[in-house]
C-alpha cells in the first residue's frame, strides 16, 4: 500500500500539481486579506479574514481532492499503466487504499503549512501595533480563543398517539392530585408537551374512539392535523415570546469547571428573529444573567437593555469581578438567564439559534488544528468518492458524478423541505398542510430523512465558523466528526469504490464497456 | 518443483466481449484448451485480432473468462500470492511516464516486497543489462518506443519469476535488441523458467519456442512442437561440410536415381539478414562511441543466471559487445559459412531432429519461415 501511496504522492508532485496548489494557496492566504472588507472592527476583519482564507483553502483542497482522486485512478486505468500494477502481488484494495493514502498525504502536506500560515498570519495582525489594548483584549477573548458553549437542554416533542390518548382520557376524569394510580402518575410524568396540549383538545379522545370504530381517510387527517397543531404550539410556546413576556433559560455548566471558568468573562450568544429586514438598532433586547443568585449581571439593576437587530447572532460580554457562575450550593454552575420582551411584537429564539452561554475554555491553536483536522476528514471523504466513481467509470464521468454527489449532499434545503411539507406533492396554501398524503409522499419523507440525516452527519460540522467565532471544536466534536465522516462514510464509499474495482477488467478493449 | 508440473492449464477458455448493456460485441476467445509444462517457451502465434492478448490477460487476472477455466500454478490468475511468481512485458509501455528508469524498476521491485537494498542490486543489474545504463535518470516518457521495451522488459524481470508472459516482446524493438531478447528467453527457459510468448512474429516464435499454438478468430487452429508444426514429411534435407564439385556430382545423380525427380537444388549457405547487420553493427560499436539511447545489452543481471545458464547466457549477450575478429566497418562482410554460434545453440534446444541450417542441400531457414507463412496463410484463407 505504502509503495502506491508514494507513487501518488510523486504524480502529484512530477506533473507540477504540488506547485500549482501551493502557489493558489500562497494566494489565498496572503491575497485574500488585502482584499477583503470588513465591518473596520479588528475582531471583524479577523474573523472575516479566517473564514475566507479558510472557507478558500477547503474549497481548493476539496477541488483538488476530487480532481486527484478521479484522476488518479481512471487515467491510469485508461492509459493501461494499472495493468502492470494489478500484475503484482498487490490486492486490488491495497492499490485502492494506497492511492486513498497517497491523496491525503498530499493534502496533509498542503493543508498543514497552510494551517501553520494562518495562524502566524492572524496572530501577526492581533498583535499589530495599529490596535489599541481593547482590540487587543477583544480579539484574544472571542475570536483568538477556544469557547465552549451550553445550551439548554432541548424539550422533549415526541408525539405517541397512544400516550396522548391515554393522558387525555385521565385528563378528562379530573382527578385529584392525590388520587392517582402509580400508573397514572407515571403516565403524567411521561407525557410530553404535545402530548399535554392535546390533552387540552377535547374532540382528539373523541376524533380517535370515532376512527377506532370506523377508520376513515378524513377522520385521520383530522387527528394529524391536531397532532401537528399541538406539536406547533409547543415549539411556539418555547421559541417565542410574546410582548410584554418574560423568558427564561438555564444553563447547566459542568461544576468541577466553575472555578477556572469564572477567571475570564463569559459571553451570551444569541440570535432573535421578528419577521422583518435586518436593522441594526430596531429591537429592544433586555437580558438579565444570573438572577436569583449572588451573581448577578448586570450588577446593578435587573435587565441590562440594547437596541439590536434581528436575524443575526449577537455577543454579549457579561463581566463580573469574581465570575458569573454560582460557585456555592445547590446553584453551582446553574446560570439563569432572562429576557424580556419590550417590543411591540413578537420575537422568535429558534431552538437551533441559541441562546446559549460561551466561556473561555483553551487557546487559538489547538482549536486550529482540530478544525483542520476535521477539513482534513472532509477532503478525505471527498477523495474517497472520486476514486470511488473513478473505480467504474472513465475520468469525465467520474468527475461529473462525484461533483454532483458534493452539491447534492451539501445542498438539503430542498430534502428538508420534502420533510417540512410532508411530501413531494403540492400543499394546501390556505392551510398549509396537504390535503392528502400519497405513498409517493412516505417514499420521499423517508428519503429525504435519510439523506438530510446522512448529509448533516457529514456537513453538520463547522470548522470555518467555529474557528472564526472563537468557539471550541471540542475532542469529542473531533471524534464524532472522523467516526461519522472517515468511519461510517467513508467506510461506505470505500468499500464500494473497493468491491467495484476489484471487480473491474482492467484489460478490457474499451475501459468504460460493462463487465462479465 | 518439477519439469513436468503444469504451470497453466486453460479449459474451454471463453472470453466474450459486451458492451454497456450487456450484449455480446465480440467473442475474442473461443473455447480454447492448452497446457504449459515447467520449462516450456510457449507460442501464441496469430495474426492481429486472433485472440492472442486477450488469452495473456486471461492468464494475468486482467480480463476474466466468460466461460471455461485457467489456472496459473493451480491458482486462480487473481490469486495474489500467484503473482509473485509471474513476470509480464505488455504490448505496449504501460508505465509511468514521468519515473526514470532506477525509478520503476524500483517501484515496481517494491511491489514485490523486496527489500531496498536487494531491489537497488536487483534494478542496477537489470537496467544494465536491457541497455539502458546511460539512460538511468531520463523520465520513460522520453524513451523510444525500443527503449520503453527494455525498461519494461527489465521490470518484468525484476522479482526472478518463474513465469514471464512477453506480449509481442520485440516490437518496437531494433535487430540487435530483437536478437537480445530471444537469447534472453532461451537462457530464462535454460534457468527452467517457463516463458509464453504472444506475437504475430513467425521468427520470433519460431527462433525460440519449444511450443507453439496458432490462433485465428479466438480458436486454435494449430498446437504441436516447433518440429511438429514446421516439419516437411514431402522432402530430405542433407547436410555435409564442402564438397567437391565431383563428389556433388556424384551424390546428385544418385539421388536422381533414387527419387527419379529432377526437384533437388543445391547453393551456398546463406547468412541470414539478421546476422548480417548485427555483424555490421558489432562493428561499428569498435570504432563508435556513446549514446544516449539504448546501447546493446549486457550481462544477464546476476540473480537470474545460474552457473551453467550464466556461462551460456555470457556467450550468447557478450558476443554481440566484445571486441571480435569480425570485418571491420566499411568492408564488406564475408558471405561465407554462417557463423555457429548461435544457431547451433538455438537449434540444438528447440529441434532435436532437424539438422543445422548451414548445410549445402538443407533448405535455408527461411525456408521454415515461409512453410509457416504458408500454413498461416492457409488458415487465415479457411
Amino acid at each position: 500500500m505504502w509503495p502506491i501511496a508514494k507513487q501518488t504522492l510523486k504524480a502529484a508532485i512530477r506533473y507540477r500539481f504540488v506547485v500549482a496548489m501551493a502557489v493558489a494557496l500562497l494566494v489565498i492566504v496572503f491575497g485574500i486579506p488585502l482584499l477583503v472588507k470588513s465591518d473596520g472592527t479588528a475582531k471583524g476583519t479577523v474573523q472575516i479574514v479566517l473564514t475566507y482564507t479558510l472557507g478558500s483553502t477547503t474549497a481548493l483542497l476539496g477541488i483538488a481532492s476530487l480532481w486527484m482522486g478521479c484522476g488518479t485512478l481512471a487515467r491510469e486505468i485508461e492509459d493501461n499503466v494499472m495493468q502492470m500494477v494489478a500484475v503484482k502481488p498487490v490486492a486490488r484494495w491495497r492499490v485502492w487504499l494506497g492511492k486513498w493514502l497517497g491523496i491525503m498525504l498530499l493534502n496533509a502536506a498542503l493543508l498543514l503549512p497552510t494551517g501553520l500560515a494562518i495562524f502566524f498570519l492572524i496572530n501577526a495582525r492581533a498583535d499589530s501595533d495599529e490596535l489599541n489594548l481593547a482590540e487587543k483584549a477583544k480579539l484574544q477573548n472571542e475570536v483568538l480563543v477556544s469557547r465552549s458553549s451550553v445550551r439548554e437542554p432541548k424539550p422533549d416533542f415526541t408525539l405517541s398517539r397512544q400516550r396522548a390518548y391515554d393522558y387525555s382520557k385521565l385528563v378528562e376524569q379530573g382527578k385529584s392530585d392525590n388520587r392517582y394510580t402509580p400508573a397514572e402518575q407515571a403516565l403524567r410524568m411521561s407525557v410530553t408537551q404535545p402530548e399535554h396540549v392535546l390533552s387540552l383538545r377535547s374532540d382528539y379522545t373523541r376524533l380517535i374512539e370515532q376512527n377506532e370504530n370506523a377508520p376513515s381517510g378524513e377522520l385521520m387527517q383530522q387527528i394529524e392535523e391536531l397532532e401537528h397543531q399541538a406539536l406547533q404550539v409547543s415549539k411556539g410556546s418555547r421559541e417565542i415570546v410574546l410582548p410584554g413576556q418574560v423568558r427564561n433559560w438555564f444553563f447547566q455548566i459542568d461544576s468541577s469547571k466553575v472555578d477556572r471558568i469564572n477567571e475570564n468573562p463569559i459571553y451570551l450568544r444569541f440570535k432573535f428573529n421578528a419577521g422583518d429586514e435586518y436593522d441594526p438598532k430596531s429591537h429592544l433586547c433586555n437580558w438579565s444573567v444570573g438572577a436569583g443568585t449572588g451573581k448577578r449581571w448586570p450588577p446593578d439593576r435587573e435587565f441590562d437593555e440594547m437596541t439590536i437587530g434581528s436575524s443575526v447572532f449577537h455577543e454579549l460580554k457579561l463581566e463580573l469581578k469574581d465570575g458569573i457562575i454560582p460557585n456555592k450550593g445547590e446553584n453551582r454552575g446553574l446560570v439563569k438567564v432572562s429576557f424580556a420582551n419590550f417590543n411591540d411584537k413578537p420575537i422568535l429564539f429558534l431552538m437551533d439559534d441559541g441562546p446559549m452561554i460561551l466561556y473561555h475554555d483553551g487557546g487559538f491553536g489547538m482549536n486550529l488544528f482540530r478544525g483542520l483536522l476535521i477539513i482534513f476528514f472532509w477532503l478525505g471523504l471527498i477523495s474517497a468518492i472520486g476514486l470511488m466513481a473513478s473505480s467504474f467509470l472513465s475520468f469525465p464521468v467520474a468527475t461529473f458524478m462525484s461533483l454532483g454527489i458534493l452539491l447534492i449532499s451539501s445542498s438539503t434545503g430542498t430534502l428538508e423541505q420534502i420533510i417540512d411539507e410532508g411530501g413531494i406533492t403540492g400543499i394546501n396554501h390556505e392551510t398549509g398542510r396537504k390535503d392528502e398524503s400519497s405513498i409517493l409522499d412516505g417514499v420521499a419523507i423517508f428519503i429525504a430523512r435519510g439523506a438530510v440525516k446522512i448529509t448533516k452527519s457529514i456537513w453538520g460540522y463547522s470548522p470555518v465558523d467555529s474557528l472564526s467565532e472563537g468557539r471550541t471544536i471540542t475532542w469529542a466534536t473531533l471524534f464524532w466528526a472522523f467516526f461519522a465522516i472517515i468511519v461510517v462514510m467513508g467506510g461506505l464509499v470505500m468499500a464500494i469504490g473497493v468491491y467495484m474495482f476489484h471487480h473491474k477488467e482492467l484489460a478490457l478493449p474499451n475501459p468504460t464497456a460493462s463487465m462479465n | 518443483m518439477n519439469s513436468n508440473e503444469t504451470v497453466i492449464s486453460a479449459q474451454g477458455l471463453t472470453k466474450v466481449f459486451k458492451d454497456f448493456w450487456g450484449r455480446p460485441k465480440a467473442r475474442a476467445v473461443e473455447g480454447i484448451d492448452f497446457e504449459v509444462k515447467r520449462g516450456e517457451v510457449f507460442g501464441l502465434l496469430g495474426p492481429n485480432g486472433s485472440g492472442k492478448s486477450t488469452t495473456v490477460k486471461m492468464l494475468l487476472g486482467l480480463l476474466y473468462p466468460t466461460r471455461g477455466r485457467i489456472t496459473v500454478f493451480d491458482h486462480s490468475p487473481r490469486h495474489v500470492q500467484t503473482k509473485a511468481r509471474i513476470g509480464y512485458l505488455p504490448e505496449e509501455s504501460y508505465l509511468y511516464r514521468y519515473l526514470n528508469s532506477d525509478e520503476t524498476v524500483d517501484f515496481f521491485g517494491s511491489l514485490f516486497h523486496i527489500d531496498s537494498k536487494e531491489r537497488r542490486e536487483r534494478a542496477e543489474q537489470l537496467i544494465e543489462m536491457v541497455g539502458l545504463d546511460n539512460a538511468r535518470r531520463r523520465h520513460v516518457g522520453e524513451f523510444s518506443k525500443g527503449m520503453q521495451r527494455r525498461i519494461g522488459l527489465a521490470q518484468a524481470l525484476i522479482n526472478d519469476p518463474d513465469l514471464i508472459v512477453l506480449d509481442e516482446p520485440t516490437s518496437g524493438l531494433d535487430p540487435i535488441g530483437c536478437r537480445e531478447i530471444k537469447d534472453l528467453i532461451l537462457t530464462l527457459a535454460d534457468r527452467g523458467k517457463t516463458v509464453i510468448l504472444s506475437s504475430h512474429l513467425l521468427s520470433d516464435v519460431e527462433d525460440v519456442c519449444d511450443r507453439a499454438m496458432i490462433l485465428y478468430g479466438g480458436r486454435v487452429h494449430a498446437m504441436g512442437t516447433m518440429s511438429e508444426l514446421l516439419a516437411n514429411q514431402d522432402a530430405t534435407r542433407i547436410t555435409a561440410p564442402t564438397l567437391s564439385r565431383e563428389t556433388m556430382d556424384k551424390v546428385l545423380a544418385l539421388i536422381r536415381d533414387d527419387t527419379g525427380s529432377d526437384e533437388v537444388r543445391v547453393d551456398n549457405p546463406k547468412q541470414n539478414l539478421e546476422s548480417l547487420f548485427l555483424n555490421i553493427v558489432e562493428q561499428a560499436r569498435q570504432k563508435e562511441s556513446e549514446t544516449s539511447g539504448a546501447t546493446s545489452g549486457h550481462r544477464v543481471a546476476e540473480y537470474l543466471r545460474v552457473d551453467a545458464a550464466g556461462d551460456r547466457a555470457d556467450h550468447v549477450l557478450d558476443h554481440l559487445t566484445r571486441a571480435t575478429d569480425e570485418p571491420a566497418l566499411g568492408q564488406a562482410p564475408e558471405v561465407t559459412k554462417p557463423t555457429e554460434t548461435v544457431d547451433v545453440d538455438k537449434l540444438a534446444g528447440l529441434a532435436k531432429a532437424e539438422p543445422a541450417p548451414q548445410a549445402d542441400v538443407a533448405p535455408k531457414k527461411r525456408e521454415n519461415l515461409d512453410k509457416a507463412n504458408e500454413k498461416l496463410g492457409g488458415l487465415l484463407g479457411d
